[in-house]
């Protein structure tokens, strides 16, 4: 940024970021203030990069202000998990701190992060304190910073994985900010400065970047941390057993705002291949780019890839070059064959077991029947296997022995959830949480997508479609945390009960979705896909997924350039 | 047992072998027929007023002691009904009453209340003291008459009027009129004790010269009272605990439209309930009565379901209802009661006149039982709105009182009543009850501390307000406790503003059940104790409304520690420093 800065003009983020003394702001005011469960406005967003959002029950919001009360307020903490690998204690640790400070669940969320949801202000800082006792940690979460670095935790059929993994953790740890704020205010410690330069921020600087940015590693032929969808995507090419370095895909990212058709999805594009010890330096230079470039007037505009777009993406590589000092080689061929996850057992090169397990809309907990929580606490106990978490919102149980398999298969027939009868579109759906706590959403997702589910189930059933695969995403807002816009079936909320309807993405995740339906009701959503089930069923190709099915029967056309993208 | 009636030995002795021959309804026959004639003939039972010579500097005194105003506002009307009369007459609060006139005054009437555990209220104090010890002047020359105001829920009913009254007759006074005790529902016997003294200087008035036939004018103040209540509407009801709470308190706005009725930050409602219809009902059934006889309340005919919903207390007992009861059932158990203090204070909390009829059944009709109740009386409180931000209506805050006793659920007479029975749009009898005793600072800049727990914050709520409407210069701290943070912040978001506007300075909370050792407002008051002492070295008022039996105790307590720790002074020091700050009226409580 040049040095004559007109604050005026810039967005009031940059003001509360440029204030707030490298993050520290007035938090520590702001917990000790016993008068409101809330914190000061100007925290609200300091607080983001803490991991915490604050949030307020929606459904009570307007019966207490009747009651002179203030509205229900609590807050969301997100725990970072770079390649989102936990082992049994952090599991059994994150199942407390849920028990004891949250509301009893657990979201994993589609960066494959933990996410606490209603934990009031008092129980922030024990669950900060209690995050950090299990060696993770929630800086960076959220805000303006590199978020939860993602990769693949599916290793099946690779024998970079582990080498994947390992890259991503480094990556993270490289563009975690530095601040002290962090550690003063919720771990009560005196963190020391970057020693070598003496700055608070040698990377990020005072003001963090314009916007948030996210990083993804995937290992073909998996897609299922969508790596279009990250402002830089890094697909692992191995070969013969070895890994050789990635294809570096950028500006990728999915959130839009109704009514500013300025914004819009973009997939990231594949700008070459480079080594694998060159993937923490590229990652440097992108980020700083994005720091000195990026739109710090509109917020909306902020996301790498409008600064991509705003330059060109020549200009823009051309900078990247410059800054680099080399040429990234030209991009190795990869084949990607689903977005999704896998489940059930399987055994990986590594010659141990991965269980895939499904977990509708993320969410942790004991329902019913079906005690979800109390058996992956029982499986956690027994140490015998790590705990994945997926970009789908989805758990893989992994490094699991042949003689311990039976085991975890007892515990979870006892607690009422094997054997699973789900249908293949249910397996691959994913919904953000919106309504009661998100403060963006329109309409409900995770709270309704499971009854639409049932609905839908109906009609897959009547034309032999239920075990099909058919990637379908909710979410309650255009911000796009569920990743709609890539969906075979995509579902946007517009207002209470109404959603748009998108459809054309495919399978592998490399193609953006186009509006079909505009604001429609359950009824009228049925009514929508009733048909295109029934056409799928009698007139697919052998082979052929829904997302393709619908683009050749020209039910939608594909988007080739994401401008042409429409709400 | 001491002679402590007007009677002689012998009257007394007489009387006494009557009594002892009657059956109880005879004596209650006698007890009334005794009124009647007391009624008829007062003159005939009480000496003639000694009449102010024209020109002669005699006078007429009235001596009031009052916390509320309550004795203030009878010794008023009085002074207002005597002067009318063309009387000179002198009007004096106890504590500017100057002692060595006692013993030049010929007729003397004295207004006096009492609290807590029949303690004088504090204007009243020093002439107390100075009157019961063994140096009192002699009043030979002296007639006198005591109003004594109480509460019979107390166990030491008018304790003050009758050490008064006793302490005028050991020193030789004449009474005028015999002492006459007054419940809560003190209006219609204040009415008719100074209609007993007015009738008597009426007929003075008439034997002696006529005045100048100057018509004094004097106005009687019309106002609305517990026995002439307004009927007003309500506007607004709303519980302000959220639907999770474990209290049920409500906020409800009144309408005052057109009544012409006024109030002040401080003062109270009165609210004359309805008993619970169930309770009613039990109470029928129990004597397998008829709900829709005649009977006679008051002097006027009603069914027996509207005496017993609207008349008469039966929600709670009291220990002269107890004792009358006993004098029908003559039961031991009961007797032994009675005669245990500590166990008759535990039995009268919570039960009811059904309770009565059940523990101690015995031989008592239905009629009877109506003889011995006491009449229902309204209750206060605080009114939570600012007058001149609210001049056409009223708020407060009502907590429903609800409870299970012997597996039967009890609901208090009004809270419940408000809560369950009145909607928005209905009419409710109401009169302001003035309060005195709680009112903001008078001084120029405005200091306060003000300590509140649960339905005890709702003065505050019309303190700000009013500070806010008049833009007074203002520092103020207010302590708020109840139980649950998210479920009982009683007007969160009005504290919220009133500190974003700088109309309150500061806010202290404890909430007693978010944390698992419990947190009062004391506690949070202690851990403030620095910047409290500061505040009062500075002049600050210090304001407690709520609970009295644990939480002003507690708050007053802690308060002396303060004083103690933060003044560096003795325990003794600083019983002395709060003793002075409500004698200054800058520790002010509207306690219940």
């Amino acid at each position: 940024m040049s040095d004559n800065i007109n604050w005026a003009e810039l967005s009031e983020v940059e003001r509360i970021k440029s204030e707030s003394n490298y993050l520290h702001g007035r938090l520590k005011e702001s917990l000790a203030n016993r008068l409101t469960d809330a914190i000061a406005v100007d925290d609200r967003q300091i607080s983001k990069f803490h991991g915490i959002y604050q949030q307020f029950d929606r459904d009570t919001e307007r019966d207490r202000k009747r009651r002179r009360l203030e509205p229900d307020y609590s807050f969301l903490i997100r725990v970072r998990v770079p390649g989102g690998i936990v082992n049994a204690d952090q599991w059994l640790q994150m199942n407390q701190i849920s028990e004891e400070y949250a509301n009893g669940t657990i979201k994993l969320t589609t960066r494959q992060a933990f996410q606490f949801h209603g934990v009031l202000k008092g129980n922030l800082k024990p669950s900060m304190k209690a995050i950090n006792k299990a060696l993770l940690d929630t800086i960076a979460a959220c805000g303006d910073v590199n978020r939860n670095v993602m990769a693949s935790p599916h290793p099946y059929s690779s024998s970079v994985f582990d080498q994947v993994q390992e890259l991503a953790g480094k990556l993270s740890d490289h563009l975690t900010p530095r601040t002290p704020a962090y550690y003063e205010i919720w771990l009560d410690q005196k963190k020391v400065a970057h020693a070598s330069t003496g700055e608070v921020e040698p990377l990020y600087g005072p003001v963090y970047l314009p916007r948030k940015f996210k990083i993804g590693f995937t290992i073909p032929p998996f897609n299922d941390i969508d790596v279009f969808t990250q402002d830089l995507g890094f697909i692992a090419i191995e070969n013969n057993g070895k890994l050789e370095g990635f294809n570096v895909a950028i500006g990728g990212g999915m959130g839009t705002t109704f009514g500013e058709i300025s914004t819009y999805p973009r997939l990231g594009n594949v700008i070459g291949f480079i080594q694998t010890d060159k993937v923490i330096d590229f990652a440097e230079k992108i980020v700083l780019l994005q720091k000195e470039l990026g739109n710090r007037k509109e917020r909306k505009n902020a996301r790498l890839k409008y600064t991509i777009d705003q330059l060109g993406l020549e200009n823009f590589k051309q900078l990247l070059i410059n800054r680099l000092g080399y040429q990234p080689e030209p991009e190795r061929a990869y084949t990607l064959v689903r977005n999704s996850d896998k489940f059930g057992w399987h055994l990986a090169k590594d010659k141990h077991w991965y269980l895939g397990l499904f977990i509708e809309g993320g969410r942790i907990k004991n329902q019913d029947n079906s005690l979800l929580k109390s058996a992956l606490k029982e499986i956690a106990n027994l140490h015998i296997s790590d705990f994945r978490l997926t970009g789908n919102q989805n758990l893989v149980l992994g490094k699991i022995k042949e003689h311990d398999k039976t085991k975890i298969n007892q515990i979870l027939k006892n607690n009422g959830l094997l054997p699973q009868s789900i249908s293949g579109a249910r397996t691959n759906s994913i919904a953000c949480v919106a309504l009661n706590t998100c403060s963006l959403a329109f309409a409900e997702a995770e709270r309704y997508l499971p009854s639409l589910m049932n609905k839908l189930e109906v009609s897959l059933s009547e034309f032999g479609l239920f075990r099909d695969e058919i990637v379908i995403r909710m979410t309650g807002c255009p911000n796009g945390c569920g990743r709609p816009y890539v969906a075979e079936i995509g579902f946007i909320g517009k207002g209470p009960g109404r959603y748009n309807l998108y459809l054309g993405g495919n399978f592998e995740g490399t193609r953006l979705n186009r509006l079909y339906r505009e604001n429609m009701n359950e009824e009228e959503i049925l009514e929508s896909l009733t048909p295109l089930f029934q056409d799928y069923s009698e007139h697919r190709n052998n082979g052929e997924s829904f997302g393709d099915f619908v683009i050749r029967k020209d039910y939608v056309a594909p988007i080739l350039n994401p401008k042409d993208f429409k709400h | 047992m001491e002679n402590i009636s007007p009677l002689s030995q012998d009257q007394l002795s007489n009387l006494n072998q009557l009594i002892d021959t009657l059956q109880v309804d005879q004596l209650i026959w006698a007890n009334a027929y005794l009124s009647g004639v007391i009624y008829r003939n007062k003159e005939l039972v009480t000496p003639e007023l000694s009449i102010p010579k024209e020109n002669s500097s005699e006078k007429f005194t009235i001596l009031y002691g009052t916390h509320t105003g309550h004795s203030k506002n009878i010794a008023l009307d009085l002074y207002d009904q005597i002067k009318a009369l063309g009387f000179v007459v002198n009007l004096s609060a106890l504590d500017e009453y100057k002692k060595n006139d006692l013993k030049k005054e010929k007729n003397l009437f004295l207004i006096v209340s009492t609290h807590g555990e029949g303690e004088p209220p504090l204007q009243a104090e020093a002439f107390h003291k100075y009157l019961l010890r063994k140096r009192a002047p002699k009043l030979a020359d002296t007639k006198y008459a005591v109003l004594a105001l109480g509460d019979k829920s107390y166990k030491h009913f008018c304790k003050t009027g009758i050490d008064f009254d006793g302490a005028f007759e050991n020193q030789g006074a004449t009474r005028l009129l015999p002492l006459q005790k007054s419940d809560v529902a003190y209006e219609e016997i204040a009415d008719q004790w100074i209609s007993s003294i007015i009738e008597k200087l009426k007929k003075i008035k008439t034997k002696s010269s006529p005045s100048n036939g100057k018509i004094p004018n004097t106005t009687i103040r019309k106002k609305f009272s517990r026995s002439n209540p307004y009927y007003a509407e309500i506007l607004e009801k709303t519980q302000i605990t959220s639907t999770d709470s474990e209290k049920e308190i409500y906020h409800v706005e009144i309408s005052l439209e057109d009544s012409g009725i006024q109030y002040e930050a401080g003062d109270s409602i009165g609210i004359l309930p309805s008993n619970p219809v169930e309770l009613v009902d039990l109470l029928i059934n129990h004597f397998e009565d008829d709900p829709e006889r005649i009977v006679r309340i008051g002097g006027k005919d009603l069914s027996l379901f509207r005496a017993l919903q609207h008349k008469l207390e039966i929600t709670v007992l009291n220990r002269e209802l107890i004792s009358a009861y006993n004098t029908f059932i003559k039961n031991e158990t009961l007797t032994q009661l009675i005669n245990n203090e500590e166990d008759l204070e535990k039995y009268l909390y919570g039960t009811d006149v059904k309770d009565l009829l059940e523990d101690y059944p015995g031989n008592i009709e239905m009629d009877q039982l109506l003889n011995i109740l006491r009449v229902l009386y309204a209750r206060l409180y605080s009114i939570s709105s600012g007058p001149s931000a609210n001049a056409d209506e009223v708020h407060i805050t009502v907590a429903s009182v609800r409870y299970q006793n012997k597996d039967r659920d009890r609901n208090g007479a009004c809270s419940t009543y408000l809560n369950d029975q009145i909607n928005i749009g209905d009419y409710i009898p109401i009169y302001i009850e003035k309060n005195e005793a709680f009112r903001l600072p008078k001084t120029d800049k405005k200091t306060l501390i003000m300590v509140g727990a649960g339905t005890g914050v709702a003065p505050y709520r019309s303190f700000l307000q009013e500070l806010e409407q008049k833009s007074e210069k203002v520092n103020s701290w207010l302590f708020f406790g109840n139980q649950h943070f998210k479920k009982d912040f009683l007007y969160q978001i009005e504290w919220q503003k009133f500190l974003q506007k700088g109309i309150l300075a500061k806010m202290n909370v404890a909430f007693s059940r978010d944390q698992k050792e419990k947190e009062y407002v004391q506690h949070q008051l202690k851990e403030n104790g620095k910047e409290v002492f500061q505040w009062l070295e500075k002049g600050a008022h210090f304001y407690i409304c709520g609970d009295k039996q644990n939480m002003a105790k507690d708050v007053q307590n802690t308060l002396l520690e303060i004083i103690q720790t933060e003044g560096g002074i003795t325990l003794e020091k600083s019983k002395e420093y709060l003793k002075d700050l409500k004698r200054k009226r800058r520790l002010l409580l509207d306690v219940y």
